[in-house]
Parts: C-alpha cells; structure tokens; sequence
C-alpha cells in the first residue's frame, strides 16, 4: 500500500526547540505571619456632608453676595409679615443673618485685596 | 503618645513652610471676609495675625494620611481665629460704644451664629441635603438662619428678662416649642439654648447625622406654621432613627424644657 499525498502533508515538518528553563530560585522562610484580626460592627456611619454633584453643596462666594443678601431680605420680610419673626427682632435678626452670610464667604481670588 | 498620632503623617517642616507659603493669600482672604462683614480694619484689629498664626499651626498639624483637602482641613480652624481675633480687638470695643445698638447686638447674635450653623466657617450654608435646586436650597437654608438668629434673642430676652411689650411675643413661641414631644424640645433646647450644632447633638445622643438634621427641619417648619397662623400646628411624629431616645427623655427628663419654662413662669 502506498502512502497517498494527503499523508505526507501531515507530516511534521520539523522540530524546533524547546525554551530552556530558567533556574528555580530558592525559597525563603516565611518570616512573620499575623492573626487574622476579629472584625468588629460598625458603630455608626455619619452621611458624607459638604460634597454634592457640582462640588460643595451650598459653598458661598464674593460674587453671589448681592443675590444672597437680597434674599436674606425677602425671606425676613416674608417671616416678618406671617408672624414669625416679632416686629422689634425684624432688624437685629435681618442684620445678622446678612453678616455672618458675609463674613462666611469665601472670596473666588486669593489675591483680592481690600 | 496616642495610636491614632503615632499613626499620623505629618509633613517636614519644609513641606508645611511650602503649604503656608502657598495659602497666605488664601487665609488672609477669610480674615478679609470677617472684617468686612463686621466693620473692622482686618490688619488693625489683629485679623491678618490671627489667621496666619492658624494656618502655621494648621501646616504642622496637617495629617496627609486622612486623605482631607488642606483648605477644607484649615478653613474652619482660620475663620474660628479670625472671628476670636475680632471680637477681641479694639474696633469691636470703640463700636460697642459708637454704633447704634441694633448693629451691636446684629454682631454679637452673628457671632453667636457659629456655634448653631458652624458650617457656615466653612463657607458653606446650612444645606444638609441638596434637593436638585440650587436657589431653592439656599433659599431654605437662609430662612433657617432667620429663625435660628430669631430663636436666640428669644432665648437671650428671656434670660435677661424682657420687656413687658415683648413678653407676649416670646412667651408665644415658647408655648409653640412647649407642644412639642420632649426628645423635640431637647432638640431645639441644645441647638438654640445650649449653642450646639446639629452634628453635636447627634453625635451626644450617638445617632446618625441625618436623623437630627431632618428632625431638625421637621421643626423649624412646624414652628414656622405654627407662629404664622397663631396657634400650634399638628405636633410632628419622632421620626423612627430617634425613637429610642423618646422614652429616655419621657422618663429620665421630665415633660421637656420648654415645658418646664412655661409651669415655672404661669
């Protein structure tokens, strides 16, 4: 029986070889091992504040002072009117109010001087 | 030494003195701020000084480990030595003495102001919780603000005894705050009476934030109901996080503060 030519194609072809192996280095003692620690319940999460979508949530700066101490302006006078707020605290609590918004901001520059 | 500041990492001296030399304009502009707002001179009356002493300590103190921003670990520090720096100095003394008396007492209650909302140091209005609406928020939290301010002079008219023509007004509002459950009164009592924060509350009565906050304005917006047609709106429900510390103030602390004003004065 003669091999056909389908039988030589399978043949291989040659041998090419193989990648030598690099020494295995020795090991090591392992020098130190410590207890798994217990885990402990978590007593309580606080709620991330200060930090919403677009940065700080309610930052307050020099160039929204006007739009900011008018609506301090409206509100009192809304809170005045319903009754909220006494007629004789009206000013003092208006007043306030604009300063602490005032001294709180932060102003967009560092090198604004006054 | 503590584990906590033996874990710290502080920076090297040159490291901090790099830190001060690049926020000194920084800090000086909240010195600015408090001057401003106050009517005062921010290098005569010491407000420079102040605030680079705090920024020096701050550089030195700054714990790189806890992964918070210099500025937002320092700002409130600064402000805090600004405004003692303030009220401290002499222009704060000559306009006790020289100004008209409600810009006075607008001062004093403003610098009061910090110890309620002290996130306002951080240049930041009371907004716990931002709704989407950015106007609207701070609309609300400047409407808190009013009332918080109209809650302490109330506190301190009745601490210093008040006039006749306003005893009706103040003892309308404690009556308001006297309907309310007691663990509500002990709220409103720490914040407005005793001066603490929000935060402060929650972490003394060891709760969550949240829960003393949104009670917080559950609150303000019965009182605001309340005194705006004239008579007590429907009570507000402890909301469930605060449930467990109603029965210690039912039995540890009586009917609530404000209760208590109200029987002691009838």
């Amino acid at each position: 029986m003669t091999k056909g030519r389908g039988d030589k194609e399978k043949k291989v072809g040659k041998v090419g070889a193989s990648d030598s192996t690099k020494g295995v280095r020795s090991t090591q003692a392992v020098s130190d091992v410590d207890k798994v620690k217990a885990t402990s319940a978590i007593g309580r999460v606080s709620a991330v504040s200060g930090v919403g979508a677009a940065g700080a949530i309610g930052r307050i700066t020099l160039d929204q002072r006007d739009r900011l101490m008018s609506i301090v302006s409206e509100e009192a006078s809304k809170l005045a009117a319903q009754g909220v707020i006494p007629p004789d605290q009206r000013e003092i609590v208006e007043q306030a109010v604009k300063m602490v918004i005032d001294a709180s901001l932060e102003e967009t520059s560092d090198e604004k001087k006054r | 030494m503590g584990k906590a500041e033996s874990e710290a990492q502080r920076l090297s001296e040159e490291e901090a003195n790099n830190l001060v030399v690049e926020h000194h304009g920084w800090a000086e502009s909240i010195a600015r701020s408090v001057a401003r707002a106050w009517n005062l001179d921010w290098r005569l009356d010491g407000l420079d000084g102040a605030a680079m002493e705090a920024l020096i300590f701050c550089s030195r103190r700054f714990d790189t480990s806890r992964g918070i921003p210099f500025k937002g670990y320092a700002r409130r520090r600064i402000h805090e030595a600004s405004t003692e720096a303030a009220r401290r100095s002499k222009g704060w003394a000559r306009a006790a003495s020289n100004r008209p008396a409600a810009e006075v007492k607008a001062r004093e209650l403003s610098a009061e102001l910090y110890g309620v909302f002290p996130e306002l140091r951080d240049g930041q209005l009371p907004i716990y919780e931002s709704s989407g609406n950015d106007d609207a928020d701070a609309r609300a939290a400047i409407r808190e603000l009013l009332m918080g301010a109209s809650l302490v002079v109330t506190k301190e008219a009745i601490a210093a005894g008040p006039a006749p023509d306003e005893l009706m007004d103040y003892k309308r509002v404690v009556t308001v705050m006297a309907g309310l459950e007691p663990v509500h009164q002990w709220l409103l009592y720490k914040v407005y009476w005793d001066g603490t924060s929000l935060r402060n509350v929650a972490t003394e009565w060891e709760t969550d934030g949240l829960n003393v906050m949104r009670e917080h304005k559950v609150l303000m917006g019965y009182l605001q109901k309340s005194l705006a047609q004239g008579k007590p709106a429907p009570t507000p429900k402890v909301r469930p996080g605060l449930k467990p510390l109603v029965a210690k103030f039912k039995t540890a602390r009586g009917k609530g503060p404000f209760t208590d004003v109200l029987t002691s004065t009838a």
